[in-house]
């Protein structure tokens, strides 16, 4: 909210300087977001345009005669909306503009120009740029049109949160101020209602959505425009100046926070005011024009015959006053909160009102702004306040009451406060105390502050004005049975993140809601949850699956020239099921968020180097790092079994199973999904369940011992068909081991091509055989090395080789 | 008598000569076999001493014996030489370009929030929390209104939310809706973990819960899903002395010891009191820059003593029992700690980002 700093000031005369008192507020929980100064130098002028004449070859410029009070000048303009005898500012030459321009006398198209006509934008005054500054006609020429205008002014930009309407004024500010530093408010002048009759009728039919109505009238008013201090001031605060009437309903706004609208008297048939609700489907046009089909929900105020405004959120057009109106009906209401909510969204309008009535206005406040503001209307349109008033108010709202106990504050504050200044702080915002004793006071709430009804809600009050420097630091004890000791999955989870820099994958982090058709590329039975309101259709499905964010994320380094990729993602996937861990009761969670690890290769294994390098990565490098994860996770039961996987080629579809149970998948991409995702067909993707491969991790390891006796190492080489698995010649190999001498097998050759036979492979073993408690004879290592040959030529058909 | 000694001269001068023109040890080892081998010359003139008078026998014997250790020594002695010589070459040889690049391996990158996420859990850990969990696809009764956010509370507009179009049914207690759908949400902030929590436990309470959150948000400074963690710390006797406290650890844990805090009162509908949290602006010493705005401090976190409501309405007694709570958004940590001007970056996923940090 825009605060004009000069009117703050009028309202609570404070000596700080400006920059003390947004220190002051924002240390008090209203921040000063912004400050915007508002000057205009004294070289800025009101002037009469004496003549204007267009500018030989140009289809815009006008040079014009102007009188500044010190003489004529000539200047040369390209504004449009203006005519000889038009008073506007003038820049004389030597004047600087709040924007930094430097105003000299200068030559445009050949033509002398001394000075510059402004616009309110050029003048730092509005956005508004679509012609130059009109003033009214009767403006004294050559005055400096900052003292015209009444500046200088700073403007605050105070950010107020939602608990706290009261405070989305200057009266409300000013109130904060006045409690900070105890200077007295001010308040400003009102045009108060007596006892006597107003030719209106006004009928409240939803007191429950209006609990109060208050309506004035003043009669001859002369509709014009308002004089020039009073439109800055609205400037100042955002307001686009209207009327003399509007402006008085807007200033009384934005003086004392509560909303107000004025009714041409004589355009309300029967000079009636019914409040009601819209009957459903019932039309009526907005203030901004638009016609407007209305909910039963929606309150109106209406006339004798149809609604005349949205309540509390915005003005009809045909009791919209006009130049030729002269008597106003003053609506000062009070709305109910949630139902102006629900008809602002409904119809999509966010206004001053509206944003108000939302957070909860005050009853007592209305009655205020209705005398200030008929006040403000005589002063600006003239006329004649009548002296009644109608006031629809059949439950006036009791006083909040609220206990406060000093020991309380202190304990909560973690520092001693004294009864004293409790009462102190509290009567500064008005409170009053109303019975009880030091220990436990009962205190009187000012209406405005309806926000203050519980004592927890004082508390703050007395911490907030007394400064949060004041609580001192403390750090709580440590709990009985509280530890930080480090949880066994926290150290497999850093053990695997590791394994994976080790093995070159940068991590990634995506977002957990995907284009649906990402998701249908690599699974067409995809069923994901739908967000029912995404920011765009790329991010409309949660990912059932991390690799459309993975792929994706390969495009786009791709497409800025990183052709190496290695990457991992960690994070969860959504399933529209049950969660397994969190099945059942209140507590149960509402889709299944199972964490997903996924890892994603392209380009090469490694740049190309002096010292070799720049193959391209294939299947054989994700499973290495898929081992190297999972020994680093200290998993042992794992393997790597083929399997069908829809978006992954059959080549290298498979699965990886922990403890036999699968765990994963993993292989190359299919290539109708690598077009799909634009990423190259050596694409080669795995995604695993982080559960599983938790379930089976092992923290930390057990020790076995140092082997007290020599190895005996033996190489193998056999030649078996092509279609044999190496597994299944491993599982041969350890199965002819009856001894237990088997320490290790590496497989360090697979060969194909002469002199092995079409159709065959020759497959290479070292063996390392150890006894754990004797020297191993060659005799001993001969004799497994037979057995092994003889169960891989029985079971597989395979022939020692050489 | 004289043959033989004749003989075994000629045999030491020819062993001679062949050592010292050995090049390598293959030769040395050749003339040990040669001459001390099982059937080398030497020996064999020891077998052939039964032809030999029995009386020269000792003199003969000697003077094998003694050539054979000359011969040893020899031996010994051009193996020690041929070594030295080795080494002299090893060691002169052709220097290497040690300024050509070394084997190196890539290593991965840790992405910065996933980084800052472990080490704020790190660092809460050693001030005695917990790591709870919760959902992400959260009811609305947890993700407001046990939060002291019913509908229609102006409040909810800090929090655009995204709802799902699954509709099932709500636990008990969730609020009347106009449209089914608006019961199932993604969470808009970690604090509904706070709720869960606090309803399935009695207290004490010591966690944080990091996590993904979303809101209807999107530009330059705003991502429609980011990063947070909540802290909640409920237990008798807690004050807001504590929560600056914790506060404060966290920060000077987090951004260094140098670090200070500043708490402003602010509004958070399940806390009260509420502050926002400053923390000095490291970069600039606090002295004020464009990135802190000229003040010196950055807004970092909503903080707050648990409001008695919440706590009533998990069933806690808020007479006996106080609590302190704060959320903090780590993506913005994770940026001022790295200096990263553009938040964007974050979920791009651009290695040329992600290597740098
Ligand atoms: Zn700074």
């Amino acid at each position: 909210m825009k605060i004009s700093v000069r009117w703050l000031r009028e309202l609570c005369p404070v000596t700080l300087s400006d920059d003390e008192i947004a220190q002051r507020l924002t240390l008090a929980g209203l921040e000063v977001e912004g400050r915007e100064s508002r000057s205009i130098g004294p070289g800025v002028v009101a002037a009469r345009v004496v003549s204007r004449t267009p500018v030989a070859g140009s289809d815009h410029l006008s040079v014009c005669q102007v009188d500044d009070g010190a003489g004529t000048h000539q200047v040369v303009c390209g504004a449009q909306n203006y005519a000889a005898g038009d008073v506007v500012p003038m820049a004389r030459p030597g004047a600087t503009l709040p924007n930094g321009m430097q105003i000299k006398q200068a030559k445009l198209r050949g033509v002398e120009s001394n000075g510059m006509l402004c616009s309110q934008r050029e003048l730092g005054l509005s956005d508004d740029h679509a012609g130059l500054m009109i003033l009214p006609p009767q403006t004294l020429i050559g005055a400096p049109l900052g003292e015209l205008l009444g500046l200088p002014d700073t403007v605050f930009e105070i950010n107020v949160t939602p608990n706290r309407p009261d405070a989305l004024s200057h009266l409300g500010i000013a109130r904060e101020l006045s409690a900070l530093t105890g200077v007295p408010l001010r308040l400003p002048q009102t045009a108060p209602a007596g006892e006597a009759k107003v030719p209106a009728h006004v009928h409240d039919e939803d007191p429950e959505r209006c609990p109060r109505y208050l309506a004035r009238v003043i009669e001859g008013v002369k509709v014009g425009p308002s004089p020039l201090p009073v439109q800055e001031r609205l400037r100042a605060c955002g307001v686009r100046p209207i009327s003399n009437v509007v402006d008085a309903t807007n200033l009384a706004l934005l003086e004392l926070g509560h909303p107000l609208h004025g009714f041409d008297l004589d355009r309300l048939a029967g000079e009636k005011i019914i409040v009601r609700r819209a009957a459903e489907g019932e039309l009526m046009t907005t203030l901004d024009g638009k016609e407007r089909k209305l909910s039963a929900d929606d309150l109106v105020i209406a006339d004798a015959e149809k609604p005349v405004a949205l309540a509390g959120v915005m003005g009809g057009q045909t009791s919209e006053v006009s130049d030729s109106t002269t008597r106003i009906l003053l609506e000062s209401a009070m709305f109910e909160a949630a139902g102006i909510r629900r008809t602002a969204r409904r119809h999509g309008l966010h206004t001053e009102a509206s944003h108000r009535f939302e957070r909860g206005m005050d009853e007592k406040t209305a009655a205020l702004a209705a005398d200030r503001c008929a006040e403000l209307i005589a002063q600006l349109a003239g006329g004649r306040v009548l002296p009644g008033v109608i006031d629809r108010y059949p439950a006036p709202l009791p006083q909040t009451q609220v206990w406060v106990r000093p020991a309380r504050v202190s304990a909560l504050l973690g520092t001693d406060v004294s009864a004293r200044e409790v009462e102190q702080r509290l009567s500064s915002l008005q409170l009053e105390p109303l019975d009880g004793n030091p220990e436990r006071r009962l205190w009187g709430v000012p209406s405005w502050r309806r926000d203050l009804t519980r004592e927890i809600d004082c508390i703050e009050e007395v911490a907030r004005l007394r400064g949060y420097d004041s609580i001192p630091i403390e750090i709580p004890k440590a709990g009985v049975g509280e530890t930080a000791a480090v949880l066994p999955q926290a150290r497999v989870k850093s053990a695997a993140r590791a394994a994976l820099a080790a093995a070159g994958c940068d991590e990634v982090l995506n977002y957990s809601f995907v284009p649906e058709r990402d998701l249908l590329a690599l699974d067409p039975a995809a069923k994901p949850l739908r967000v029912a309101n995404p920011l765009t259709v790329e991010q409309g499905a949660m990912r059932t699956s991390l690799w459309p964010g993975l792929l994706r994320n390969l495009g786009h380094n791709l497409a800025r020239g990183t052709r190496d990729l290695k990457i991992y993602e960690l994070g969860r996937i959504y399933l529209p099921l049950p969660d397994p861990r969190h099945p059942d009761g209140p507590l149960a969670w509402p889709a299944w968020e199972p964490d997903h690890l996924a890892l994603a290769m392209t380009g090469r294994r490694a740049p190309k180097g002096w010292t070799g390098g720049g193959e391209a990565v294939d299947f054989y490098d994700l499973k290495g790092a898929l081992e190297d994860l999972l020994e680093a996770m200290g998993i042992s039961e794992v393997a790597f079994v083929p399997a069908q996987v829809a978006p992954l080629h059959p080549v290298s579809a498979s699965e990886l199973r922990v403890a036999g149970r699968r765990a994963g998948v993993l292989g190359q991409l299919h290539p109708t999904a690598a077009q799909h995702f634009e990423v190259p067909p050596q694409t080669f993707l795995a995604e695993l369940n982080w559960q599983a491969l938790l379930d089976q991790a092992t923290a930390l390891h057990g020790f076995h011992g140092v082997p007290k006796f020599p190895a005996v190492a033996r190489d193998l080489a056999f030649v078996v068909d092509a279609a044999v698995p190496a597994e299944k010649m491993l599982q041969e190999i350890r199965a002819a081991d009856g001894k237990r001498l088997l320490e290790q097998v590496s497989l360090f050759d697979v060969y194909r091509g002469a002199p092995v036979p079409e159709g065959k492979k020759s497959v290479a073993f070292g063996l390392s055989l150890r006894a754990a408690d004797r020297t191993l004879t060659d005799g001993e290592a001969d004799a497994l090395c037979a057995g092994i040959r003889d169960r891989l030529k029985s079971a597989l058909g395979a022939e020692i080789r050489g | 008598m004289p043959d033989v000694i004749e003989q075994i001269d000629s045999l030491l001068a020819a062993a001679r000569a062949e050592l010292a023109a050995a090049a390598g040890e293959p030769h040395v080892e050749a003339a040990r076999v040669k001459y001390l081998g099982k059937s080398g010359s030497l020996s064999s003139l020891r077998k052939g001493m039964g032809a030999v008078p029995p009386a020269d026998r000792p003199k003969l014997g000697k003077l094998v014996t003694d050539a054979i250790a000359q011969l040893e020594a020899l031996l010994e002695q051009t193996r020690t030489a041929l070594g030295q010589r080795a080494l002299q070459q090893d060691l002169e040889r052709e220097k290497l370009d040690v300024t050509l690049p070394g084997r190196t391996r890539r290593r991965g990158h840790r992405h910065p929030v996933s980084r800052a996420l472990d080490d704020i859990i790190e660092i809460f850990a050693r001030l005695g929390f917990h790591v709870a969990d919760g959902p992400e696809i959260e009811w609305d009764l947890y993700n407001f209104e046990k939060l002291g956010l019913p509908r229609d509370h102006p409040a909810r507009d800090m929090q655009d939310t995204f709802y799902l179009e699954t509709r099932l049914p709500p636990p008990p207690g969730s609020p009347p809706t106009r449209g089914a759908q608006e019961q199932l949400l993604l969470r808009t902030h970690t604090s509904p973990v706070q709720a869960r929590t606090m309803l399935g436990q009695p207290p004490p309470v010591r966690i944080i819960a990091p996590g993904k959150v979303y809101r209807v948000d999107s530009d330059v400074t705003h991502t429609p899903m980011f990063h947070q963690v909540e802290c909640l710390h409920v237990e008798k006797g807690l004050s807001m002395a504590h929560l600056r406290g914790t506060l404060d650890a966290f920060a000077k844990a987090f951004f260094g010891p140098e670090i200070k805090t500043r708490l402003r009162p602010s509004y958070f509908p399940f806390t009260e009191p509420s502050a926002e949290v400053d923390v000095s602006h490291a970069l600039c010493g606090g002295k004020g820059c464009k990135i802190c705005k000229g003040t010196g401090w950055l807004e970092v976190l909503g903080s707050g003593m648990v409001n008695p409501d919440v706590l009533s309405g998990v069933g806690y007694d808020p007479e006996q029992i106080t609590g302190y709570a704060f959320g903090v958004g780590i993506d913005r940590l994770a940026m001022l700690r790295h200096g990263i001007d553009d938040l964007r970056l974050l979920f791009e996923n651009d290695v040329r980002f992600l290597e740098q940090l």
